[in-house]
């Protein structure tokens, strides 16, 4: 934490040598989380570089109040829900035409799955509702506490530590029903 | 086990990566974003000090700075014992009886050298500092003090007690000087040189000089009136200079009121005097790890991973200033704030233990924090043959005499 607030502080005064040190230590967490909450591999690349660009048009008024990672986690969830809606939207706007889901296209960002197992756990999450996919990964992946999602979700902490518990019941579910196959 | 009774650590296996390419546009992007904005404006963002400092650790640390100073000027200025002359019990009198002195005190040298400006009034000091948009009143009878801060049209003020070693650290080093030559004079035995004649701002001068333990007192005076013009005081590596000295010059009361003045709001800031330990057992409490710890501080914090060109007493209060600061632009929590700066002071009252009389050195200057090859400061513990080194990488060693760096 201590290190996070001095390069913030660092790269307030300018030096972009802080900035790439913050950008490294966590694009990558930031990638799989929005790769997560997505299943969106350009999208995710797109939502972690607004974020990075927000912290830098933002960083002369920029407070921390908690740890930068939980912050980066909170900007990364924001946007993939606002994307997510973006896309009902459409897809409600445009009916006839089934949405695309950009996972399909092609992209240079790559989900490290190195075995079959993983690869339909990252299926199955797609499955869950949207709510209970963002806690999880939220959790597991952004390393934000079941307080901080709560707070983000503007729902309970309750509710959200039950929509984490049947989140991963049902991937289990999903996943035991697949292995039986 | 099947694979989904493991389910969390499979999510965590669930990973993007991203291409070497992609990262370096997705990052070149933001720099080039990061280029616009700073183009938009006339220079670097710096933040505004003004707009931290009532959020508390650094006025906290603007006042321990003042009382920290104090505290080091006194805390080795033991009393041996001086010779008292007719001459110089002349020039002594105004120190001791003047009602009113205003005064400028340096401590240390060189553009980052810490002053102060003294008004003081009886047994009440007004306070202001050269770095620092700060008055601060002192009545040391009543052992408070009334902080006024002004931040653009915001006037606040605060009232803290000062007590403890607060409170001596606190009480001027006008007091200080006091006590020092009313020793001299009381003493029949003690030794004062005569330091002859010498020009001081255009004025004929004449100088005494006193010596302690580990330290020495020297006073110049105007020929002509035998007031005092400068007095220089010692402790090892670090010097004060009290300077510009105007003794029972007329002076409003009102400048040394405790009474918050007309347009400034009253605001409850904590005032953290930091308990120094006494002068008996001061060092009783600070280790070499401290040092460490306190040189850690000092390259990682302030000095963004170098370490300083020099150390000692002087240069550690001089940083008291720049760390407070630092510590008000990361917006630590106050409690971890006061720990570091805590932390940083024990290591230099570790180091006073040497630079009072001890046999050390200093090598840091142009060494990286990390750099393990080589050493930035060696001392020789008392009754050891051989010396303690730590090198740039904080680790410490015993070495030889003859390993010492030349």
């Amino acid at each position: 934490m201590l290190e996070d607030r001095i390069l913030l502080w660092k790269f307030k005064r300018g030096r972009r040598d802080a900035f790439r040190a913050i950008y490294e230590k966590y694009a990558g967490d930031m990638l799989t989380l929005a790769g997560n909450l997505l299943d969106d591999k350009v999208g995710a690349e797109d939502i972690v570089q607004d974020v990075f660009i927000k912290l830098v048009e933002s960083i002369g008024t920029f407070r921390l109040t908690g740890s930068l990672k939980s912050y980066l986690a909170t900007c990364v969830a924001n946007r993939s829900r606002d994307c997510i809606r973006r896309r009902i939207r459409q897809r409600n706007a445009m009916a006839k035409q089934a949405e695309k889901t950009p996972a399909e296209t092609k992209s240079t960002v790559h989900l490290a799955i190195c075995s079959e197992q993983l690869r339909k756990l990252s299926n199955a999450l797609t499955e869950l509702p949207y709510e209970q996919r963002e806690v999880i990964a939220l959790y597991i992946h952004g390393k934000l506490r079941f307080r901080q999602i709560a707070e983000l979700q503007n729902i309970s902490t309750k509710t959200v530590q039950s929509r984490y518990r049947y989140g991963l019941d049902k991937l289990r579910s999903i996943m035991n029903g697949e292995v039986r196959k | 086990m099947r694979p989904a009774d493991n389910i969390e650590k499979s999510i965590k296996k669930l990973r993007y990566k991203t291409s070497a390419e992609t990262h370096d546009r997705v990052l070149g992007n933001v720099l080039q974003a990061m280029d616009e904005k700073e183009k938009q404006k006339p220079g670097v963002n710096k933040p505004d000090i003004w707009r931290t400092i009532m959020k508390n650790t650094f006025t906290k640390i603007a006042a321990a700075i003042v009382v920290i100073a104090g505290i080091l000027i006194g805390l080795h200025f033991a009393g041996n014992p001086f010779v008292a002359t007719v001459t110089f019990a002349e020039v002594i009198e105004p120190i001791l009886n003047a009602r009113t002195v205003v005064l400028d005190y340096v401590i240390g040298e060189g553009p980052d050298a810490l002053e102060m400006h003294d008004i003081v009034i009886g047994s009440r000091i007004r306070r202001t500092m050269s770095n620092m948009d700060m008055t601060m009143i002192l009545d040391l009878e009543d052992a408070r003090m009334l902080t006024l801060v002004s931040l653009g049209v915001t006037k606040i003020a605060s009232y803290n007690d000062i007590q403890g070693t607060g409170l001596e650290g606190t009480g001027s080093v006008l007091d200080f000087v006091r006590n020092v030559v009313s020793r001299v004079k009381n003493n029949p035995d003690a030794d004062i040189q005569d330091l002859g004649e010498k020009e001081i701002n255009g004025q004929k001068a004449v100088g005494f000089y006193v010596k302690g333990f580990n330290d020495g007192l020297t006073i110049w005076a105007n020929k002509k009136t035998s007031l005092p013009i400068r007095i220089e005081i010692t402790e090892g590596k670090t010097s004060t200079v009290i300077k510009n000295i105007k003794f029972d010059v007329p002076l409003e009361e009102s400048l040394v009121s405790m009474e918050v003045p007309a347009g400034y709001t009253m605001k409850d800031i904590a005032i953290h005097i930091i308990e120094v330990p006494a002068p008996d057992n001061h060092l009783s409490n600070a280790t070499e790890e401290d040092l460490v710890e306190s040189l850690r501080i000092w390259a990682e914090i302030i000095l963004d991973g170098a370490f300083p060109d020099a150390i000692g007493t002087d240069h550690f209060i001089k940083q008291a200033a720049p760390l407070g600061y630092k510590m008000a632009s990361l917006r630590l929590p106050v409690s971890e704030g006061e720990q570091l700066f805590f932390k940083f002071q024990k290591g230099m009252i570790f180091l006073q233990k040497f630079e009072f009389g001890g046999k050390w050195g200093y090598a840091g200057k142009g060494v990286k924090l990390g750099d393990a090859e080589k050493i930035i400061l060696w001392y020789q513990p008392q009754g050891s043959d051989t010396y303690r080194v730590i090198y740039g990488d904080l680790s410490v060693k015993d070495i030889a005499t003859e390993d010492l760096p030349k």
